[in-house]
């Protein structure tokens, strides 16, 4: 599907250089809030666990050596709360400073925090950022300003000077399977047909098909590779095919051949 | 001489990608959405409202039985054919959204003249999900009352003996341990059918129940995804619907210091109509924001289902 609905803004570095970025929208924060609150709930009943044993092994200790604790329960109470509130804090701090910009909820769903120029964030915002974190919480402020800004930023964001980006999608190279029957052909298809009438556009259709065909349905899958298949033989003049060759590995042939002759464009199209 | 691809031209989205997308849409076509929902649901209500009084009419006037005859078939008709109405309305939303994602936009007159005659296949295809849920969950309704009575049944008869102490337990944790499979089951089932309109609206030649059979082909394998994206929008919904319910206690609170000197009757009453009415303009607001994002999902599964999108170049435009 397109990406034209997501907002993108541009911004330029220190060195005058244009940068543009698609920002995380609120649908990846939503979700990456999420999963860092869980993650924090759950840090926070394991303190709160272990705290109790801590208090009650105290308070048993100081009673055995016979000291008046009337005042330890309050203080245990107090030192909590204010441990609570650093874990809180302390969790997108820690994690924003050290894994620059990024929280495990963040990770997961590949968003970043970066400073206004592109810059990595450093301890001074991820501090402001987490500080103010439960301004942004009181009647969902934040919330409402992400959706409704143009770049996104909640008052943690506008005071620290931060956007939160979308992380560009590292094309990971992954392995696709190829055929041996496919791999023969392959070797043999430059002499039958001029393959340099293919297009880097066209290569990237094979190439999405290739790696997405496993997670079609059956019927979509052979129309599609079929219908694929049909118009690249008339574009690359094949006149004659092998015997028992599906349209399949014909694909899978042309991305080889293609790849051998040209070598994979992608790269460059990666900016 | 390359040239790029459009950028990320039939590729999947993220779960966070898909809500961006459908929150962005619906912005950009707010009015054009809001505004045929609350056509859509004033006109339902109107019809709605004329059957109440029509009823309360023959009620209080005393008309004769004769009339009656004629009455109630019309009342049903003038129901069905407000729902299938509705119906088709909002499967307009999710055909004009669709127009929008895939840059084939559509006038808003266009695509009604396509949907507005498949109304009465939109009123089938949501009462045969509504069957499905039926056909799936009555039994276990069943089971889990008779097991409630069994409990109840035990306790009364044979309070304090051994075997009656152990079967309470036994079928008590039996319901614990059903209860929550069966909440699990409910949000697998509805992310399954949630657009089950949705190719209804969209693609030609396709009736009330093969668009469900469509819906059900293409989840496969992403219910929980969805079941995830739905989680997701509903929390990002929650603000909107606390704020507004605040607004609404605060204008009870308004009426009640307003109105000291009328009777609860009146105020209740006034409260009752702000109410219904607030919940009538939240309807308006938030159903095209589904509509909107079923017809994303729908576009992003058959983009990962089907392909949908790989495309090669047509070359005789270059030349």
């Amino acid at each position: 599907m397109s990406r034209r609905f997501l907002r993108q803004v541009s911004q330029q570095t220190p060195e005058s250089v244009e940068l543009e970025f698609v920002l995380a929208g609120i649908g990846n924060r939503t979700l990456a809030y999420l999963i860092d609150y869980l993650i924090f709930i759950l840090t926070l009943v394991g303190f709160w666990f272990l705290w109790l044993i801590f208090s009650i092994g105290l308070t048993s200790t100081l009673e055995s050596l016979g000291i008046n604790y009337g005042k330890a329960p309050l203080w245990l109470l107090a030192i909590a709360l204010l441990l609570s509130f650093i874990i809180y804090s302390g969790y997108f701090t820690f994690f924003e400073t050290t894994w620059r910009g990024q929280t495990p909820g963040k990770r997961w769903v590949k968003i970043r925090v970066v400073r206004d120029d592109g810059r990595p964030i450093g301890l001074a915002q991820a501090t402001l950022r987490a500080i103010l974190r439960p301004v942004d919480d009181i009647m969902f402020i934040g919330m409402f300003l992400i959706l409704l800004g143009k770049q996104e930023k909640r008052i943690g964001d506008i005071v620290a000077g931060t956007i939160v980006i979308q992380e560009e999608g590292a094309n990971r190279r992954e392995q696709l399977s190829i055929s041996p029957a496919a791999q023969e052909f392959a070797s043999k298809l430059p002499e039958l047909a001029d393959i340099s009438q293919i297009t880097a556009d066209d290569f990237a259709v094979i190439t999405a098909y290739l790696k997405r065909r496993s997670l079609m349905t059956l019927q979509a899958r052979s129309d599609l590779s079929l219908k694929l298949a049909r118009q690249l033989r008339l574009i690359i003049g094949l006149t004659t095919i092998p015997a028992g060759t599906t349209s399949d590995h014909f694909l899978e042939a042309i991305y080889l051949a293609y790849q051998k002759q040209v070598g994979d464009p992608t790269r460059d199209h990666l900016r | 001489m390359t040239i790029t691809p459009a950028p990320g031209a039939g590729e999947p989205l993220s779960i966070g990608n898909v809500i961006n997308t459908g929150f962005r849409l619906y912005g950009a076509k707010f009015k054009e959405y809001v505004g045929i929902a609350a056509g859509a649901t004033l006109g339902l209500f109107f019809i709605y409202l004329a059957i109440a009084l029509a009823v309360v009419a023959f009620a209080v006037a005393g008309l004769s039985p004769a009339l009656l005859g004629i009455l109630i078939p019309a009342a049903v008709v003038a129901f069905f054919y407000a729902m299938a109405q509705y119906a088709s309305e909002m499967g307009l939303i999710s055909r004009l959204a669709f127009g929008e994602l895939t840059e084939q936009p559509e006038a808003v007159e266009a695509a009604r003249r396509v949907t507005r005659p498949r109304k009465w296949q939109f009123l089938l295809n949501s009462v045969l999900v509504g069957l499905i849920f039926v056909g799936v969950f009555l039994p276990f309704y069943i089971l889990l009352l008779i097991m409630v009575v069994a409990v109840f049944g035990f306790t009364i008869t044979g309070g304090g003996s051994e075997p009656g102490v152990g079967a309470i337990i036994a079928i008590g944790l039996l319901i614990l341990v059903m209860v929550p499979i069966l909440i699990v089951l409910v949000y697998w089932l509805w992310a399954r059918l949630f657009a089950a309109e949705v190719p209804l609206a969209i693609e030609p030649g396709v009736g009330a129940s093969k668009s469900i059979g469509r819906i059900w082909s293409l989840t496969k394998g992403s219910t929980w995804r969805i079941a995830l994206i739905a989680f997701v929008i509903s929390c990002i919904m929650l603000p909107v619907s606390i704020v507004t319910q605040l607004i609404a206690s605060f204008l009870q609170i308004g009426l009640t210091v307003v109105l000291p000197e009328q009777t609860s009757g009146v105020i209740s009453g006034l409260s009752t109509v702000l109410g219904s009415a607030l919940g009538l303009l939240i309807n308006i607001v938030v159903l095209p924001l589904w509509q909107v994002m079923k017809s994303v999902i729908y576009l992003d599964l058959r983009t990962r289902r089907e392909g949908f999108g790989l495309e090669l170049r047509d070359r005789r435009s270059e030349f």
